[in-house]
């Protein structure tokens, strides 16, 4: 009897396995969408191998059926304290050496904290500054609010942000580059811009919504002259170090603001920056920045700058022209006057050098091709006015041109290259051949927008 | 009793007759259903007898037909509308995440040395506008800090631009775009989509989407950085990112499954050996979102121990 029921129960499965395939094929047309990806899928599931897409699931739906009555305890990394080195060396502060650290979280605000010590000047630097996010509509991760903002598409922020400082801060900022961990001044003494002390506080709005952003603030600050402590050079030791700028006293309160402009399928990028101060302090920069795509693998990136402030601002506030990101052939710290006209040219090339003529070379180390042109002017207005537009004198135009390589380097933005080349003036005083090596965005005259 | 017979016998006969006469005589009426000059022409088609289209009576000048087919463009600016629509149409979300990182050598050979580093799990509430929240519900590693600074979150925004990077308004300019395949499936016209970017000197990806004509939503999506790296000093190479979808409730494209390769090189490698943290040549990621519910109105109530 058992083995009758046996085999009827296998004739019926039999015939229910026979019968299945038309069962199917009724239902293709609804299914056979799935079955189609269902197979791509498999295909990708061979192709990266069951020891990476494995997941253990066990107890998952468990956990996750309860996890809004009982959520399960794990500790995350929110709110730790991050430290960080800090090492740099400049002939007005010899070997300094700091930490800086931060904590915080996204609901409570981030404190920041640093402080460095000059081996040379015998002077320490320091740096305590809160910064809480009001508004956020956007990417709501614990990194987007603990690093500083940046114009994203579709988020809007507003931070407020208050600090203290006393700090050694660069003449002409927005061309000086990178004042710690640059290896330049070690080796030759050049590459850093001139230096003086500024102590104060600062009090600040941004925002940041669609392609713009917006800061407003305020600052009272005193700013004193640097000496020259040192001039001790790895390679260079029998020549004098540069000297170093000498700031002019000053006392000040000061409004300030900026409006900055990104979009990136434009590949275009705009910024206005002011500050107040009085009839005797203001001062007025702004930068534009496009992109353009010269076939399928040449890229043209254009900047021009100009500025201006007033005819008796002191000497920290005025424009100077040389350096990596002006005008390279002339050293930091030329100018310093109170108008600046400046265009700066660059083509990069898409192919890998060192592959194309078949070297062997680390997988990191990919060589771009790229060849620069840099023109600028700066010139104080002729009668000693307070106005923004000024005709800058013909013969006062200095250029410079250069040829070498670009390597992207993708941290800490995207666009950051490495830049290594060797450039040579163009017409007189334009200073002297250099070869040069710097690392920043492609419009590094606007900077973190 | 015979004649009885022979009546019945006749009746039945024309009975048969009554049903089978009409039939044949309707067939064979010209005018009515001509006869197919084709029949019987040997190698062309077979016809059904009970077949009722009126056969041509001679045979008729080729036409080739054109109509309009769905531009390309026309098919970019249908997925960007897709995408939007699918986006708005969303007001609340939950789903379970499931993540994990393996460390292996696999740069262009069979994987060797796999070693799980991260295994993450979280249950994920999203709610229009921008609220979110993420209920971590396991989390293995063996990194130094037991995986502490893992930042796995989600995003409060329903948008999957990963999905759909390459076909936003903005970003595709930059692309240029093909049609690679095109396939009836299930009633469904799936367009397969290759995407290039215009200059090589961009750290952009290339790639290829399915595309599901039905709802013009991108159904799945392959791509890498083969030829160029986003991050040369870092990364050697990230041979493969893909990213698939399913449709949940028969009207909702979700992204269900997310797996990238990434091969890194020798200086990322070296940093990491410094800070005693290895890394091995190769990198997987693999991210499932399963028990997908959308629109299930959820309560505020849910989002009030969210961590902003």
């Amino acid at each position: 009897m058992s083995l009758r029921v046996a085999l009827l129960a296998f004739a019926l499965a039999f015939l229910g396995s026979l019968t299945a395939p038309p069962a199917r094929s009724q239902g293709a047309a609804p299914d056979s969408l799935g079955a189609f990806f269902k197979g791509l899928s498999d295909s990708t599931d061979a192709s990266y191998g069951a020891q990476s897409i494995a997941i253990d699931t066990t107890g998952l739906d468990s956990l996750a059926a309860n996890a809004l009555m009982s959520p399960p305890r794990i500790k995350k990394g929110r709110g730790r304290l991050t430290l960080a080195p800090l090492l740099g060396y400049h002939r007005a502060e010899s070997v300094i050496a700091g930490l800086t650290s931060r904590i915080g979280t996204p609901a409570r605000g981030w404190l920041s904290m640093s402080g460095t010590y000059g081996f040379g000047n015998h002077e320490g630097r320091y740096a305590f500054g809160y910064r809480r996010t009001l508004v956020y509509h956007g990417l709501r991760r614990t990194r987007a609010l603990a690093d500083p903002g940046r114009i994203l598409d579709g988020a809007t922020r507003l931070d407020a942000e208050i600090e203290y400082a006393r700090s050694s801060l660069a003449f002409m900022p927005e061309h000086a580059g990178h004042r710690l961990w640059n290896i330049e001044p070690v080796l030759s003494g050049k590459g850093s811009a001139s230096l003086y002390e500024q102590r104060g506080a600062t009090g600040s709005l941004t925002l940041w919504t669609g392609d713009w952003r917006f800061i407003a603030g305020a600052r009272h600050a005193i700013e004193e002259s640097m000496p020259v402590v040192t001039d001790w050079t790895l390679f260079n030791t029998s020549d004098a170090a540069p000297p170093n700028t000498q700031a002019k006293s000053d006392e000040y309160t000061e409004p300030f603001g900026s409006i900055g402009f990104r979009r990136g399928d434009w590949e275009f990028a705009g910024l206005i920056d002011a500050r107040g101060g009085g009839a005797d302090r203001w001062r007025l920069r702004g930068v534009l920045g496009k992109s353009l795509r010269l076939g399928t693998s040449l890229k043209f990136n254009a900047q021009f700058e100009g500025g201006a402030t007033a005819a008796n601002a002191p000497r920290q506030r005025r424009f100077e022209i040389g350096g990596d990101r002006a005008v390279p052939s002339l050293p930091l710290g030329t100018g310093g006057t109170d108008h600046l006209l400046l265009g700066k040219f660059e083509f990069v090339e898409a192919h890998d050098v060192l592959r194309a003529i078949g070297i062997g070379h680390p997988d990191w180390l990919v060589l771009q091709p790229m060849a620069t042109f840099q023109t600028g002017v700066v010139w104080d207005d002729p009668a000693q006015r307070d106005v923004v537009f000024s005709k800058p004198p013909s013969n006062a135009w200095r250029s410079s041109m250069g040829a070498g390589f670009a390597m992207r380097v993708g941290a800490p933005e995207p666009d950051v290259l490495f830049r290594f080349y060797l450039g040579w003036p163009v017409g007189p005083e334009a200073g002297t051949p250099e070869v040069r090596a710097s690392m920043s965005s492609t419009f590094d005259l606007i900077g973190r927008l | 009793m015979n004649s009885t017979r022979l009546i019945a016998c006749a009746a039945t006969l024309l009975l048969l007759a009554a049903f089978a006469l009409p039939r044949e005589a309707h067939a064979g009426t010209p005018g009515t259903l001509p006869q197919s000059p084709l029949r019987g022409v040997p190698g062309g088609p077979t016809l059904a007898e009970e077949d009722t289209i009126p056969i041509p009576s001679a045979l008729l000048p080729v036409y080739v037909v054109t109509a309009p087919r769905v531009s390309l463009d026309e098919i970019l600016q249908r997925v960007a509308e897709g995408e939007a629509r699918r986006d708005s149409l969303m007001l609340d979300q939950s789903y379970t995440l499931s993540a994990r990182i393996t460390y292996l050598d696999a740069d262009e050979k069979a994987p060797t040395g796999a070693k799980t580093r991260v295994e993450y799990a979280s249950k994920v509430y999203k709610k229009r506008p921008d609220k979110v929240r993420e209920i971590p519900l396991r989390q293995k590693s063996d990194y130094k800090d037991q995986g502490e600074g893992i930042d796995i979150g989600a995003a409060p925004t329903m948008r999957e631009q990963i999905a759909s990077f390459a076909f936003e308004p903005r970003a595709r300019g930059r692309f240029r775009f093909a049609i690679q395949d095109r396939r009836i499936v299930g009633g469904h016209v799936v367009y397969v989509i290759s995407f290039t970017p215009r200059s090589s000197v961009d750290p952009l990806p290339e790639g290829r989407v399915w595309i599901d004509t039905n709802d013009f939503v991108i159904a799945r999506e392959e791509f890498w950085y083969r030829g160029i790296s986003p991050a040369p000093m870092f990364f050697k190479r990230i041979d493969s990112c893909v990213v698939e979808r399913t449709k949940v409730d028969g009207k909702w494209w979700v992204v269900s499954r997310l797996l990238a390769r990434v091969q890194v090189t020798s200086m990322a490698r070296f940093f990491a050996k410094l800070s005693k943290e290895p890394l091995t040549p190769t990198i997987d990621f693999v991210g499932v979102q399963t028990d997908w519910r959308i629109n299930q109105g959820l309560d505020d109530a849910v989002f009030s121990g969210a961590t902003k």
